[in-house]
């Protein structure tokens, strides 16, 4: 498995505990998990060639650049080695798009969506406020996954006329609070705050707090939804500081590749169509049970590890 | 190349500083081969030799501004182990160096007492005594007949060549102590700065302290110099007291190295 | 009156009144806001306190690229720590890391003979690299007693709603300008950045300079990182990313040469506060970030355009 999410992210953790069950329940099959640090395809595309150079029976892949990968993935599967899609899909049609098997992974697009449409559908029971303006939160201008999950964010707020913008708060906590509070003040109509990442849940939540915009969930104020099941967006819906967020299945992104791998070697079957693993929204409703989930795969102390609020 | 013999001495008064078999290379270049001086305090030693000699790396060596790669330097008759330069300033050289010796970012106040700031308490920390700064380094220029258009406070770089020179002797001078090495310290000078240089030289030598004085212009160090040191290609060739030898003498020496002498500053 | 202008922050004195004027005039009810000032603050708080050290490294010629790493480093070291220990014993130890740092790269710089642009951008991947190793991905926060402790109110609360990080910026500034300015180590720093052969002629230990100047400015960056941390506790293994170029184009708006030997800190705390002035209100105002940053570029240049004039027709007076 050659992946964008490295230690510096801790759904990285996601993917290399389903890795390590898989070598549990396949014992004659060993996997490799490589990855890089940050969203650099340069760095991406060199470990990804090096992986390719050991000839492996498989290689699982999320794909950061449709064009930039097409003659790397297209050449390995014609040298015979089959390629499994995993996290980020080709967007493109399926004469288009690489050759791989098949794809596992959310679908960033829905996840906005979704998660837009649960806001509305919140609202229409009168729980939450109206939505007039929403920021996305962007931490990361150079990733097509956020950008997707703005787009479907804004899809879903088209049916109620509600705008929806995006903006680059950049990586480090002061910079992001610093931004965000800069746009907040004059534009006072917001009172959304989609993060596209997890990171910035909490950094939205206390800017939002200190100008008195009262974000903790009622039907008033300011409302926060959030990406990912990670501690941080799961503690924040919990407290209730968060709406909702949602799971993308990254256990699954995982295993599942390994296992369709596994079985295309064996048996040459290989499933027709994606396996979309997510959007799965998670709000108060199932909170527990999510809470319960997580901590069951990566265990009570890693789960309180990567809480920051 | 004519070796002359090393000129007499004052019989039973010790070196203030000596330099035995010292060599220096930069790099693949030999800058200094077995070098072995001795310089008295109360002369005024001439050190001349054409452009690479090796003049500027020596003096550098008794600055403290660069080691020695082999060979020995004693100061009083104690072996000096670490060259640096608060060593040398320690010891009592003061040196007017070509090129270096002035920061164009500072003032004129802060230049005077590089390395040396006069500091008074404030509550119980050490800061710069500004007043004093000023106050010295004016009287210096002002005695040094400087342009009275010149303020302590001003960039020195506002300064012209000739000033500055005028300024590092200056300077050097002020802070006398046992040792004043100047190398080519007429550059920029007029006519009659240069006489008034040539002039300070020997009263410092009457004073009582050691000269060394890097020149091209042989005929204007035979009339002040007590000794002259010639080198050449990093040797010495000669060291001759003033009466042992006549200037065309030494200019002769000089020429015969095979490279005829040039006048005017030059690097050595 | 000449020596006035001749300052090197006079340009950017300028600058940071020109565009206190044109904000007060275009949007005063935005710009007059308490919570814009406070945001402001903050910020110019954090980037400054990294500038100030990035000044000492720049005026003696040279340079530190792994501030943003080595702030968040100590940043995250500074919270691990709280985890077991007290505020002020994890803060003293989290410096020490700081000093450790400085003195780390100043070793390889002075004693390898290197550049100090390659040795520092081998720390920025070094020190990023450690911060994702040894916290796999994420940064815990801080248990409530620690927020809540004396030591981290000290830094990071507030006095009669100014917020501390801010005025303990501009008292470490006030502190560091007189260090410059009116003590024999801050003549021998400007000496060993504008003519280090001759200071060292002078009997200046210019690589001792060197060496403090090094050592300061990783120091900075922890007490930026924990001015940061002990206001805003929820973090990310990302802290600090990007803030060594804000932190060098901070020193350069505000007046300090690259080449060393000439520069302010009073240039550099408003070089932070034109940068984060500027930022907020174009984003205030809607622009697309990605003006904002050009305009950074645009700055830099005109900034340094006026200095470097101002100071040639001075010169040639």
């Amino acid at each position: 498995m050659v992946s964008h999410i490295g230690s510096n992210d801790p759904n990285m953790n996601w993917l290399t505990t389903s890795l390590k069950t898989f070598d549990e329940r396949y014992p004659g099959v060993k996997t490799e998990y490589l990855s890089t640090n940050e969203y650099s395809l340069q760095n991406f595309i060199t470990i990804l060639n090096q992986a390719i150079a050991t000839h492996p029976d498989g290689i699982a892949v999320p794909i950061l650049n449709s064009e930039a990968l097409q003659p790397i993935l297209d050449k390995a599967i014609q040298d015979g080695i089959p390629v499994v899609a995993f996290n980020i899909s080709d967007p493109r049609p399926a004469d288009q798009r690489i050759h791989y098997l098949t794809y596992v992974g959310g679908d960033e697009h829905l996840t906005g969506l979704k998660l837009g449409e649960y806001v509305i559908e919140q609202v229409n029971a009168g729980k939450i406020p109206k939505p007039t303006r929403v920021l996305c939160a962007n931490h990361d201008a150079t990733h097509q996954g956020l950008k997707a999950r703005f787009a479907g964010m804004q899809e879903a707020m088209k049916k109620i006329d509600v705008p929806v913008e995006d903006l680059i708060i950049g990586a480090d906590p002061a910079g992001a609070r610093s931004i965000m509070q800069s746009y907040l003040s004059t534009h006072k109509d917001v009172n959304y705050i989609f993060c596209l990442g997890t990171l910035s849940v909490p950094w939205a939540y206390s800017v939002a707090d200190e100008m008195g915009l009262h974000p903790k969930l009622s039907d008033k104020g300011l409302t926060i939804v959030g990406v990912d099941d990670s501690p941080n967006s799961l503690e924040g819906i919990k407290d209730g500081k968060v709406l909702a967020s949602h799971s993308q299945g990254f256990w699954l992104q995982g295993y599942l590749p390994m296992e369709f791998l596994y079985f295309y070697k064996k048996m040459g079957m290989a499933p027709l169509d994606d396996i979309i693993t997510g959007p799965i929204v998670i709000n108060q409703s199932n909170i527990d049970l999510w809470i319960k989930i997580v901590k069951g795969i990566i265990g009570e102390e890693a789960y309180k590890k990567q809480i920051t609020w | 190349m004519q070796i002359v013999p090393d000129s007499d001495h004052v019989p039973g008064s010790k070196p203030l500083i000596s330099v035995k078999d010292v060599c220096l290379s930069y790099g693949n270049f030999r800058a200094l081969t077995d070098i072995s001086v001795d310089f008295y305090a109360g002369e005024l030693v001439g050190l001349v030799g054409d452009n690479g000699a090796g003049k500027t790396t020596l003096i550098r060596i008794l600055s403290g501004i660069i080691p020695p790669d082999s060979g020995e330097v004693y100061f009083d008759g104690r072996r000096i182990t670490r060259f640096y330069p608060k060593l040398a300033i320690a010891l009592g050289v003061e040196s007017i160096q070509q090129a270096i010796g002035l920061c164009d970012n500072l003032s004129v106040a802060r230049n005077y007492f590089l390395g040396r700031e006069p500091v008074r308490q404030f509550f119980g920390i050490r800061i710069l005594d500004k007043k004093s700064m000023r106050d010295a380094s004016a009287k210096v220029i002002r005695d040094f007949g400087l342009r009275d258009s010149i303020d302590v406070e001003d960039d020195i770089s506002l300064l012209s060549g000739g000033e500055k020179q005028t300024f590092k002797i200056a300077r050097a001078v002020s802070f006398r102590n046992r040792v004043i090495i100047m190398d080519e310290p007429t550059n920029h000078l007029s006519v009659r700065e240069r006489g008034r240089v040539n002039e300070l030289a020997v009263q410092l030598k009457q004073q009582g302290l050691l000269v060394i004085y890097i020149t091209h212009d042989i005929f204007q160090i035979h009339r002040i110099a007590d000794r002259i040191v010639i080198l050449e290609n990093g040797r010495k060739v000669a060291d001759v007291s003033k009466i042992a030898m006549s200037a065309e003498g030494l200019e002769e020496i000089i020429r015969q190295g095979g490279r005829s002498p040039t006048s005017g500053p030059a690097e050595s | 009156m000449h020596r006035f202008l001749r300052r090197p922050d006079v340009g950017i004195l300028i600058g940071c009144i020109c565009i206190f004027i044109l904000f007060s005039l275009w949007n005063p009810g935005q710009w007059f806001n308490w919570y814009t000032f406070i945001s402001i603050s903050r910020y110019t708080a954090i980037l400054g306190l990294l500038a100030i050290g990035q000044t000492f490294v720049i005026l003696v010629r040279e340079i530190d690229l792994s501030v943003g790493s080595v702030y968040g480093a100590v940043g995250v070291a500074f919270i691990g720590l709280e985890q077991q220990l007290s505020v002020p014993l994890s803060f003293l130890l989290a410096m020490i890391f700081a000093i450790m740092v400085g003195l780390l790269n100043a070793t390889i710089v002075i004693g390898g003979r290197l550049p100090s642009m390659i040795v520092t951008l081998g720390g920025l991947f070094f020190y990023r690299g450690l911060i994702y190793v040894s916290t796999h991905g994420a940064v815990r926060g801080p248990p409530q007693a620690a927020r809540q402790d004396w030591f981290a109110q000290l830094i990071g609360g507030h006095w009669f709603r100014v917020e501390n990080g801010f005025l303990w910026m501009l008292l470490l500034a006030g502190i560091c300008g007189a260090i410059l300015y009116q003590t024999p180590f801050g003549n021998h720093l400007f000496a060993s950045g504008g003519d280090p052969a001759s200071a060292e002629s002078q009997g200046i230990p210019v690589n001792r300079v060197r060496t403090w100047a090094f050592i300061l400015c990783s120091v900075f960056a922890g007490l930026s990182a924990v001015v940061t941390l002990t206001k805003d506790p929820q973090t990310n293994v990302s802290l600090g990313t990007g803030f060594e170029l804000e932190s060098i184009a901070a020193v350069v708006i505000g007046g300090t040469l690259l080449a060393g030997g000439r520069g302010t800190v009073l240039g550099t705390v408003l070089g932070s506060f034109f940068f984060t002035a500027v930022r907020s209100e174009m984003i205030a105002f809607g622009a697309p970030p990605s003006w904002y940053t050009s305009f950074v570029g645009i700055a830099l240049l005109l900034v340094v355009t006026v200095n470097t004039l101002l100071s040639k027709r001075l010169r040639s007076n």
